[in-house]
């Protein structure tokens, strides 16, 4: 039994050592620029916030390395939080500027008041065929009267 | 890797070696029924348990080089769901049919020829830089106004080379900010009294600071002695 698990232990720590060398060479060949920079996307930023009778503002923004051919949102989910985990109830997508180096977007959803609801940004930026894209969620909010 | 590899072939195989000896000497003694099963399925729970281990550092360590963080994307997830935690404690009030319109829509950027009209327009007090390293030009200001959210940007072009001006304005604190960076590339400083943090992202270099409600960014294929001599070039103007 000791002798098996003496090199059952050797196999998976030579397993271990095998994958370690090899992706992290292959990860340092991917990037050497660290895995979460972009070329295309500068930063994004976004609130959500409460109105009344169940309104839910949501605003927000991207900003590109450069004039970008287009940069916007490319999916905008709002979810809200029932019998355990979060639900899409409504979606928008392709809020786009062309040419330009940031664009903003603004949303309206009226939901039931105690419910509480988030947001899932898909923000995209792309140029001369190369895009990327990072998808924020937001913090939740309870509809209120 | 050599080492572990000599050490494989001259602790482990002549040891492998010894147990099929041992194996075949013991075989001419007859074994309960028992006490093989119990024996296999000692070995079983053993190749099992090595297998998930395996399986399990393979896997994190090929999300890892394809550049997602696993452990990371858990803790994340969790704070999610510690949030979602915290709905329990929320009282259910009266509920309301939607009787609003709900829609989105990108909100529409105004042009100006110069930075100062679009700051007479936003009618926020941005302070833009006074100093661009040299060769660089102004292409446009733009700025987008929403219920919550006024913002300035303008872009300054050599040839390919871009430098971005942005001021971010949102009507609560609650707005959420993400910016790119190279890994452990972001440094905090001090220029003009005002703390700024530095940061890189592929090939540019990028500054952000708050002052008052107005988040502020500059970002572009310059140097960061560069970046910290435009925004000396704003507080300057102040003193």
């Amino acid at each position: 039994m000791k002798k098996n698990f003496i090199r059952t232990l050797m196999i998976v720590l030579m397993i271990s050592v095998l994958s370690t060398s090899v992706l992290t060479a292959n990860a340092s060949g991917l990037s050497s620029n660290g895995l979460k920079a972009s070329r295309y996307i500068n930063s994004c930023n976004a609130q959500i916030t409460t109105g009344s009778s169940g309104k839910i503002l949501l605003d927000g923004s991207v900003i590109g390395t450069n004039v970008m051919d287009t940069i916007g949102v490319q999916t905008l989910i709002i979810q809200k939080y029932q019998s355990g985990s979060w639900v899409n109830v409504t979606s928008w997508s392709d809020l786009y500027d062309y040419n330009s180096a940031s664009s903003a977007f603004s949303a309206t959803y009226y939901g039931s008041v105690g419910t509480q609801y988030r947001a899932v940004i898909t923000f995209y930026a792309s140029l001369s065929g190369g895009s990327d894209s990072r998808i924020m969620t937001t913090t939740s909010v309870t509809a209120v009267s | 890797m050599d080492a572990s590899l000599k050490t494989f072939k001259e602790e482990i195989i002549p040891e492998l070696g010894k147990e099929r000896i041992t194996a075949n000497t013991s075989s001419l003694i007859p074994i309960p029924v028992a006490t093989k099963r119990t024996r296999l399925r000692r070995r079983f729970a053993t190749v099992l348990i090595a297998a998930t281990v395996a399986l399990l550092l393979g896997s994190t360590l090929v999300a890892s080089a394809l550049g997602y963080n696993i452990w990371a994307y858990v803790i994340n997830w969790g704070k999610e769901t510690f949030q979602i935690g915290s709905v329990v404690q929320v009282t259910v009030g009266p509920t309301v049919t939607p009787s609003g319109q709900s829609g989105a829509s990108n909100v529409k950027p105004k042009k100006f020829k110069c930075v100062d009209d679009a700051i007479d327009a936003i009618n926020v007090a941005i302070k833009v830089p006074k100093w661009f390293p040299s060769g660089f030009e102004f292409i446009s200001a733009d700025i987008t106004e929403s219920s919550q959210l006024k913002g300035l940007t303008a872009v300054y072009k050599s040839d390919n080379k871009a430098i971005i001006f942005t001021s971010i304005v949102y009507s609560t604190e609650e707005a959420a900010y993400s910016y790119e960076i190279n890994e452990a590339s972001g440094e905090t400083t001090s220029i003009g009294g005002n703390t700024c943090y530095i940061m890189t992202n592929i090939d540019q270099t990028g500054i952000v600071w708050v002052n008052g409600n107005i988040v502020y960014s500059i970002n572009g294929d310059v140097s960061k002695d560069d970046l910290t001599t435009m925004v000396n070039s704003i507080f300057k103007g102040d003193s």
